[in-house]
């Protein structure tokens, strides 16, 4: 970790992309190979499949060379993670859907790139894939053979090196790399640290156990996404550094960075049955992000925003009520899922797919949240 | 309406919807049990409303908002230069 992410260190991040995955792109491209690797990749979904006959050299060997987690994973750290996605599933989408995805869209080159790369396609399907990664990391089988993680984790790093080569050769990015170490850092922070940051302004109790599990789980998914594992803030404190100091030196209004939000607003409210509740989500939005941003955004005003601070006091009613007992607590665990099903869902069309809660770590839930965590205050700058 | 008085009618329904969750919570039989009127009702409710919103709602404004103000401060562009 360096002394400061200050600009100078910033700046030098802008620069670089993801060498290994650029690379077997190029490699792809310049061989004529793409059409084919494409093809021959449509099927290799699960860790532990064979590779397909005939892929190319390059596509061979990255493949290989990405097709298990990095060695230095801690498993003890991503069974704590796993527990703590279980614990707050609900509340964790929640904070993915209504903070990370406009977070996203606060920064408007990003705003931009998602705008320019995928306007056919969905734009927010993109982003709303990385949050996935989560409910993917977390199925208990995610790195062994069967596992969906790391087969989509490949592709997305080639994804992404494909997309930075176009927009390089095209000439249309007004930068010298697209998606480059400090915008996938930057994204990192918006699923991980921004995360907590939403939960804790919910009113959600962690422990600071949990939030550093749940943390590290995030490390290990920048770096199979192919951050630079050196440059990765190694902890919530440095997270907090650098996830501040990425939005303040990015963060405003863009008019892509709105009509993104427009959509995602949309989508929500076509899966809320009725109209009735519609405003909620905007509301909830506003709420997490604060007005100033929401604004920036043109999340639309409404009563809702008024209401939605209950929101908080709701969620601790729901806590005390599953000390109830275990009927209680299955009870809102069912609803819970029920809604995290819906917001994961709606935020990828329908096109989630095994998403399941690992079951089997029930019994260990419903420790209680002693030693209350709360983030890291805002950083000072000068 | 003036917007103060807006904002009170707000906090009203929001404590006393809190207020009616901490009943819930607490066991609405004993809390009913002592009380004969429905102004009561309604003032028990409002005053265990606060009680409960001090006890839960979030010490802390929205993280990011601290952030935008900063950045607003700093110089990021306004929102009518979005284009409204």
């Amino acid at each position: 970790m360096p002394d400061s992410y200050d600009d100078a260190f910033m700046d030098a991040l802008r620069l670089q992309g993801d060498e290994l995955a650029d690379a077997t792109v190029e490699a792809l491209f310049t061989g004529g190979h793409v059409a084919r690797f494409n093809t021959l990749m449509r099927w290799f979904t699960t860790s532990g499949q064979p590779l397909p006959d005939g892929l190319p050299e390059p596509a061979r060997d990255y493949l290989n060379a990405t097709a298990t987690a990095p060695d230095w994973v801690d498993w003890t750290m991503m069974e704590e993670a796993r527990r703590f996605f279980i614990d707050n599933d609900v509340h964790i989408s929640t904070a993915l859907s209504f903070a990370s995805m406009p977070a996203c869209y606060m920064v408007p080159h990003v705003a931009r790139l998602l705008s320019a790369t995928h306007s056919l396609d969905y734009p927010s399907r993109r982003m709303a894939e990385t949050g996935q990664f989560t409910v993917y990391l977390m199925q208990p089988d995610a790195f062994e053979a069967g596992g969906r993680f790391l087969p989509s984790a490949q592709k997305v790093r080639l994804l992404h090196a494909s997309i930075r080569r176009h927009l390089r050769t095209a000439g249309r990015w007004p930068e010298p790399v697209a998606i480059c170490q400090e915008d996938m850092l930057g994204g990192l922070m918006m699923f991980s640290i921004q995360v907590l940051d939403a939960l804790h302004r919910l009113g959600i109790h962690m422990t600071e156990q949990g939030a550093e599990a749940y943390y590290y789980a995030w490390r290990v998914v920048g770096a199979i996404l192919g951050c630079d594992p050196a440059v990765i803030p190694p902890d919530l404190q440095a997270a907090r550094e650098f996830s501040d100091r990425y939005m303040l030196r990015h963060m405003g209004p863009s008019e892509e960075g709105a009509h993104l939000t427009r959509q995602l607003i949309d989508l929500y409210e076509e899966v809320v049955p009725g109209t009735l509740l519609d405003p909620v989500v905007p509301a909830l939005i506003r709420f997490l992000v604060g007005d100033t941003a929401a604004d920036w955004l043109r999340v639309p005003r409404s009563r809702w925003d008024d209401v939605i601070k209950v929101a908080p006091a709701l969620l601790g009613v729901i806590e005390r009520f599953e000390d109830r007992g275990p009927w209680a607590a299955q009870l809102s665990d069912r609803l819970g899922r029920l809604v995290t099903n819906l917001e994961l869902t709606s935020l990828t069309r329908g096109r989630v797919m095994h998403y399941a809660i690992p079951e089997e770590l029930k019994p260990d839930h419903g420790v209680p949240a002693t030693n209350r965590w709360a983030p890291p205050p805002p950083i000072v700058t000068s | 309406m003036s917007r103060d008085e807006t904002a009170k009618s707000h906090d009203e329904v929001v404590y006393l919807a809190a207020g009616v969750a901490d009943v819930v919570l607490g066991g609405a039989r004993s809390v009913l049990r002592r009380l004969p009127g429905l102004g009561e009702v309604r003032r028990e409710l409002r005053a265990r409303g606060e009680l409960a919103w001090g006890r839960t709602a979030p010490v802390s404004e929205s993280h990011m908002e601290v952030l935008a103000r900063r950045a607003g401060e700093r110089g990021a562009p306004r929102v009518s230069d979005a284009g409204e």
